[in-house]
């Protein structure tokens, strides 16, 4: 068995035994340890409170060497979701010299992060967005420009989260 | 995993807290939803969220399905009870109160949402109150609240009374002056009365902080706004102004003057609190202040309102303790000394003495003798007695009588009025000056103690002043001689042992002093030999 499937099958082991606050982790089928499904609680004292936002991390098979993929199945309006749900954090970039020079090596993909430092990554970005590197950048400008309306919008989110 | 039947532990975790729960796997999510919720009474069962492997479980499932076994943990999460459907209920306030569902927009948090302030009061009936637009309404309506509301003191002893709110204004000065903008009140009062307005206003004033934040230097300015008003606002808010819906009401209002003039210095005066109406507390809080400042006192003085004011005190007996108490009346006298205008000040308030010359002179000239017979501790305990106050008023009116009907008398009196002379009943005259510091009745009581040199009439004054202390009914001092040479007889010795050779004199000074020696010492010291 490859590595990255040992490594993988212990995180899901030691999540279910004692999960991280703030999110929920499993298998989207047991069958592939490689796709797990994440279910992040919008944290308390933020406008996503309240919310319960599905997203998808897709673990290569060189994991840990590379970053999974992070994407959101719940709509979720953030300065660093994409509108297509991927996640935009420098942790979860490759790992190496940024070429747009932003990112520092160390705070780029490293090897020791595991589901749960992904995790408080993201939830600590809900909390407090980066506006620096948009990837939403339509997101960003309303946050900026028009927070009433940004607050609308992610009530939005948060609300169809919970009709699902 | 663990076989059909036997039971497992399943760890429930919430952010709060965190228990076992002992369940069959194959009971179904509903029922151990039962189970927790005997550990979280105070949520309903709709609330609760059982979470697990990226998945929130559904009610009708069981343990097995969902691969929860013995030794697992779950989330649990909690929702918000009501949350409201407008569009704008944003999570954050939800989670510790819903706002008002009747507010279309929220407002973001760094220009503050002047009903933000009603989410966090707490306590459930103000708070649920307020959520209903129609409730908040039929308060406002209410003639009673109307008035009241209209009422610009009362809503600013409201404010005063309130330490949370003291402590804020405190600190930040500039906030204070919406409590004497009788209009700001009214429009805040306005606003909450008429739930569309409040809305256009808010959407006016979202539309103002996002041009402000258009504008160079826009950004910081709300930054600075943020941290000097809302902060300290929302602070005082959520620790004592739990349940004052005003509070953040008002520091709303002080956001867009602010804004106007950031980036500068507020050097603004405060409001003088004594520019218009003295309402007795400021003036009771004033007397207690050691620093008397003429300008206030004059204005004081010229107000209308004042004599009725000192009416009102003087008929209240702990308001007259309260005044004449030792440090009020040292920091007066200290005053006094130190102004000499001040003297001029409260004769020129007295009606009587501004039109008769003769008498502001000899008030004039009597002040410092009525000033440091204040120091005196025995006329100081003389003076806190409120039925020695009386006493005074009834020699007042005893003249006021006399001027009625005998109006040559008094003449009589002017006439002979002269140095020194009113120093037998001086005392009364500075008794009354003191108490009153100022008012009509200090300047006719004056008036009658300039007239009482004649002898026999001293004797006249002297039986009503027995009269009205008889009246009075055993005041300190009222062991009143009828004979002082009798009665004071060791104090005449003692006087005499000190040098002061003139016995009648003694005896005046003894008399008008109710036979303090040390009082008659100071009056004899005070006043030049006849």
């Amino acid at each position: 068995m490859e590595q990255s499937s040992l490594l993988l099958k212990k995180q899901l082991a030691d999540m279910r035994r004692v999960p991280v606050d703030g999110f929920s982790a499993g298998l989207v089928d047991d069958n592939d340890i490689y796709k797990w499904e994440v279910l992040v609680i919008g944290p308390p004292d933020t406008l996503y409170e309240g919310g319960f936002f599905k997203a998808i991390l897709d673990f290569p098979r060189d994991y840990p060497q590379k970053p999974p993929k992070m994407k959101f199945i719940s709509e979720i309006w953030h300065p660093n979701i994409d509108k297509e749900g991927n996640v935009c954090i420098s942790i979860l970039h490759d790992p190496g010299d940024d070429k747009w020079g932003y990112e520092r090596p160390e705070e780029r993909w490293l090897p020791v992060h595991t589901v749960e430092t992904i995790l408080l990554s993201v939830i600590s970005m809900l909390t407090d967005p980066n506006f620096e590197s948009p990837a939403n950048v339509d997101a960003a400008k309303m946050q900026r420009e028009n927070y009433a309306d940004f607050k609308k919008k992610v009530a939005q989110c948060v609300r169809r989260t919970q009709e699902e | 995993m663990a076989t059909e039947g036997a039971l497992i532990k399943v760890t429930v975790k919430s952010p709060s807290q965190r228990f076992d729960v002992e369940i069959s796997p194959s009971a179904s999510i509903s029922e151990l939803k039962d189970k927790v919720l005997l550990s979280v009474p105070t949520a309903n069962k709709e609330q609760i969220c059982i979470i697990y492997t990226g998945k929130i479980l559904k009610d009708d499932e069981t343990l097995v399905q969902n691969k929860i076994s013995d030794g697992h943990t779950v989330h649990l999460v909690v929702r918000n009870q009501n949350r409201p459907a407008g569009p704008a209920s944003s999570p954050a306030a939800a989670s510790t109160a819903p706002p008002p569902s009747s507010q279309p927009s929220a407002a973001p948090p760094p220009s503050g949402n002047p009903f933000g302030g009603f989410g966090t009061m707490g306590g459930a009936s103000p708070a649920d109150i307020l959520n209903n637009p129609d409730a908040v309404r039929s308060v406002m309506d209410n003639p009673i609240t109307q008035q009241l509301l209209s009422n610009p003191e009362f809503m600013r002893t409201i404010i005063q009374s309130n330490p949370g709110f003291q402590e804020m204004i405190e600190s930040n000065p500039e906030v204070g002056h919406i409590l004497n903008d009788p209009n700001i009140m009214r429009q805040t009062m306005e606003m909450i009365r008429n739930p569309n307005m409040f809305q256009e206003m808010m959407r006016n004033h979202d539309q103002a902080i996002r041009n402000l934040q258009g504008i160079p230097g826009g950004e910081a300015a709300l930054e600075r706004l943020y941290n000097d008003v809302q902060e300290p606002l929302m602070n005082s808010a959520s620790n004592s102004l739990r349940g004052n819906p005003f509070a953040s009401l008002r520091g709303q209002q002080s956001n867009e003057p602010r804004v106007d003039r950031a980036g500068q210095e507020n050097n603004e005066a405060l409001p003088n609190p004594w520019a218009s109406n003295n309402s007795s507390s400021n003036n009771a809080s004033n007397n207690r202040s050691a620093d008397f400042n003429f300008d206030q006192l004059s204005a004081m003085m010229d107000s209308p309102g004042f004599g009725s004011l000192m009416e009102q005190m003087m008929s209240n007996p702990s308001m007259q303790a309260s005044m004449f108490s030792p440090e009020v009346v040292n920091s007066i006298r200290q005053s006094m000394t130190n102004n000499p205008a001040l003297i001029d000040a409260v004769i020129g308030s007295m009606p009587t003495a501004r039109d008769n010359p003769q008498i502001t002179e000899s008030i004039r000239r009597n002040f410092p003798q009525m000033l440091s017979m204040m120091s005196d501790p025995s006329v100081m305990q003389a003076m806190q007695n409120p039925r020695v106050s009386q006493a005074f008023r009834q020699i007042q009116d005893g003249f006021a009588t006399l001027r009625q009907e005998a109006p040559q008398l008094l003449n009589m009196f002017h006439a002979q009025a002269g140095p020194g002379m009113d120093q037998l009943f001086g005392n009364a005259a500075a008794n009354a000056a003191a108490g009153t510091t100022g008012t009509p009745s200090a300047a006719s009581t004056a008036a009658g103690g300039v007239g009482n040199g004649m002898s026999g009439l001293a004797d006249l004054i002297r039986h009503m002043n027995m009269g009205g202390r008889q009246a009075a009914g055993g005041a300190p001092a009222a062991a009143a001689p009828a004979n002082p040479e009798q009665t004071y007889a060791s104090q005449l010795e003692q006087l005499q042992s000190m040098g002061f050779s003139d016995r009648a004199r003694n005896i005046a000074a003894l008399t008008a002093a109710f036979g303090d020696l040390n009082a008659a010492v100071e009056r004899l010291l005070n006043s030049p030999p006849q």
